[in-house]
């Protein structure tokens, strides 16, 4: 059942505007980095490839937040949620299916966008190597984690406080990783709260590897797995999370 | 009736507004403070992940800052009277460790337009533990110490040491060759005053043509090439005075085989002011194109003069901006603006000056010759 509702939520998702529509964007985008490098005086080689892995995790999250948040409430406000649900599947069936389809669909999009990205890359001249592949890889699971909080956010609230929330969570995410240099600022309790708080945020510098592939520094394969996990346990974390509020909803 | 005639008029009309930004009388050059820049940390807060993307993108911003402190010569920031290129540098490069350029702006702007050396080296020591196998780093940190510290007479144990490092730190046979090259060069330097020729080459082949930063290394290396190969034709014109006892009549006569055989003994330096034509010597045009004069027994390069005079320009142009500010009404003739207490200083022959758009300007007459050809080909020196 998880796999039918599955598959239909990458079909749903695949189609939807909102995702056709910033995959072209990205596209634009792309294409549209070069001027940052040619504006900069230098070959503009290195520029557009940073432009272009940026891109990739940014307009990545716009996707899973666009589609995220629309998921579950355009169900309910469809009221295909009743047919789906009085059939013999589980609520936390429904959510896990939908949270896998929409994951598949943006592990597509993601590869889409990196395949289109690294190819314009190397069509311009700019050096691409295999680090920026793995880069990419590690913003697939950015995105799947903010998609994991998309949904997490939307079964907590309406889908337009929602995609804010989101927004929020995906700054604070990345401001977390420069907090430890800046601790020095607190004292005492305000420091207890801000490191309680802050570890309560996924820490998605983590993923921010694509500033040294770009410049073709190595990551090592033990730092590597422990990024990916730490992807899926919060991943896992947040739909459980999802699967819990959404269990004592009454629709 | 059909939408489409009033949007594509519409289109039109906008399109025009829009194009007005562009033209030419009202293209100024674009100034900046750099005030309210972030700590290197928050800056990176601020990034949201994405911090050699902001990095880039608030450095190709700062260059109107450069192009103020061409002018200005004081990066002074309001308030805590930091240096706005040291805290600019310090943010890029905490953002991008890894991004060449920024240790090597760094160490330019805070070296050539703050003259603060000290600061310049320690960006491009800095570059060099961040980055061991960059050989520009190396080589710009190699000029910094031999033009600015003179380490090759002063501390040459010193500078030994340093090149043996880059020597060490340097993976390929042709990057280690370079530091040889620069050791042979130590030990048997001759040509004084073309130390950084080499630097600036590389700085102008990495340079987009026709871009102000290619401009800009041009002019400098124009204004090096001037200034040596007046050095060298004064030695000459001295050598033929103590020689007969009075100066040469006319620039050519210093070319004496004797004396230029004594100076050159491996023959006339390539970016030199001296050539051979037809199997004899001959002068070069000055690196602008105008021929080198000689006046009372000194060598002068015309070229040079008018840089000399292009770069007092844009001090007046300050004045005149500080003069209207002080008066009110900006001064649109050269009369208004003397009468404002500006004086003009004389300039070279064939140059007057000009007010346009409240700036000071310098009409020149074209030079009898082309400019030297800089941007290297195949490495080799200018051609004639």
């Amino acid at each position: 059942m998880i796999a039918i509702i599955a598959g239909a939520t990458f079909r749903e998702a695949a189609r939807s505007r909102a995702f056709l529509s910033l995959l072209g964007l990205y596209a634009c985008a792309v294409m549209m980095s070069r001027l940052v490098g040619w504006i900069s005086g230098t070959d503009g080689n290195l520029i557009t490839a940073n432009m272009v892995m940026s891109l990739q995790s940014i307009i990545g999250v716009l996707v899973a937040v666009a589609t995220g948040t629309a998921l579950v409430q355009t169900e309910i406000q469809q009221k295909t949620l009743y047919t789906v649900l009085s059939r013999p599947v589980r609520r936390w069936h429904f959510v896990v299916g939908k949270f896998l389809g929409l994951a598949l669909a943006l592990a597509c999009g993601q590869s889409a966008m990196l395949a289109l990205g690294l190819g314009y890359l190397a069509l311009t001249g700019a050096p691409v190597n295999a680090w920026m592949v793995l880069a990419g890889a590690l913003t697939t699971v950015e995105v799947l984690v903010m998609a994991a909080v998309s949904l997490c956010w939307t079964s907590l609230s309406s889908p337009l406080l929602a995609t804010v929330l989101c927004l929020a969570t995906y700054a604070i995410g990345h401001a977390v990783g420069s907090l430890p240099q800046l601790m020095y600022h607190l004292q005492g309790f305000q420091a207890t709260i801000c490191v309680w708080l802050a570890c309560l945020v996924p820490n998605l510098s983590l993923y921010e590897y694509r500033d040294q592939a770009v410049h073709g520094l190595p990551i090592s394969p033990e730092d590597t797995a422990m990024r990916l996990l730490y992807g899926v346990m919060w991943i896992a974390l947040l739909v459980t999370v999802t699967v819990s509020v959404l269990r004592r909803k009454q629709l | 009736m059909p939408c489409w005639p009033i949007i594509l008029a519409l289109l039109a009309t906008a399109a025009w507004w829009n194009s007005q930004r562009f033209g030419e009388r009202a293209m100024v050059p674009r100034t900046k403070d750099l005030s309210f820049l972030p700590s290197p940390v928050m800056a990176r807060m601020l990034s949201m992940g994405h911090p050699a993307a902001a990095a880039k993108l608030r450095w190709i911003d700062s260059f109107a800052y450069f192009e103020l402190q061409l002018d200005r010569h004081d990066d002074t920031l309001a308030g805590t009277g930091e240096s706005g290129f040291r805290r600019l540098y310090d943010m890029l490069i905490d953002l991008d460790p890894h991004f060449e350029l920024f240790y090597q702006h760094a160490a330019f702007n805070t070296g050539a337009l703050e003259n603060r050396h000290d600061i310049a080296l320690g960006y491009l020591m800095r570059g060099t533990i961040e980055m061991p196998r960059s050989t520009a780093l190396w080589r710009q940190a190699a000029a910094e110490l031999h033009t600015n510290y003179q380490w090759e007479e002063r501390q040459p144990a010193s500078m030994e040491a340093f090149l043996d490092q880059w020597e060490a730190a340097e993976s390929t046979y042709n990057e280690k060759r370079q530091v040889w090259d620069w050791k042979t060069a130590m030990a048997r330097r001759q040509y004084r005053g073309l130390d950084q020729i080499g630097y600036w080459q590389d700085q102008l082949a990495s340079s987009t043509p026709g871009s102000p930063t290619a401009d800009y290394i041009e002019h400098t290396m124009r204004d090096q090439l001037a200034r040596f190969a007046v050095t060298e034709l004064q030695a000459l014109v001295d050598a033929y005075r103590s020689r007969h006892g009075i100066p040469p009549l006319l620039l050519a006569d210093a070319l004496e085989p004797e004396s230029v055989a004594a100076r050159y003994p491996a023959g006339p330096p390539p970016w030199g002011p001296v050539t051979i034509d037809a199997g004899r010597l001959a002068l070069r045009s000055d690196p602008f194109g105008f021929d080198l004069t000689l006046r009372d027994g000194t060598v002068t390069s015309p070229g040079l003069e008018r840089s000399r005079a292009e770069h007092r320009m844009y001090h007046l142009s300050s004045q005149l901006a500080e003069a209207a500010k002080r008066d009110g009404r900006w001064a649109e003739t050269l009369d208004e603006a003397r009468k404002a207490g500006i004086e003009f200083a004389e300039l070279p022959g064939g140059g007057a000056y000009r007010i346009v758009e409240h700036a000071v300007t310098i009409d020149w007459q074209p030079p009898p010759r082309p400019a030297w050809r800089l941007r290297p080909q195949n490495g080799g020196a200018p051609r004639k």
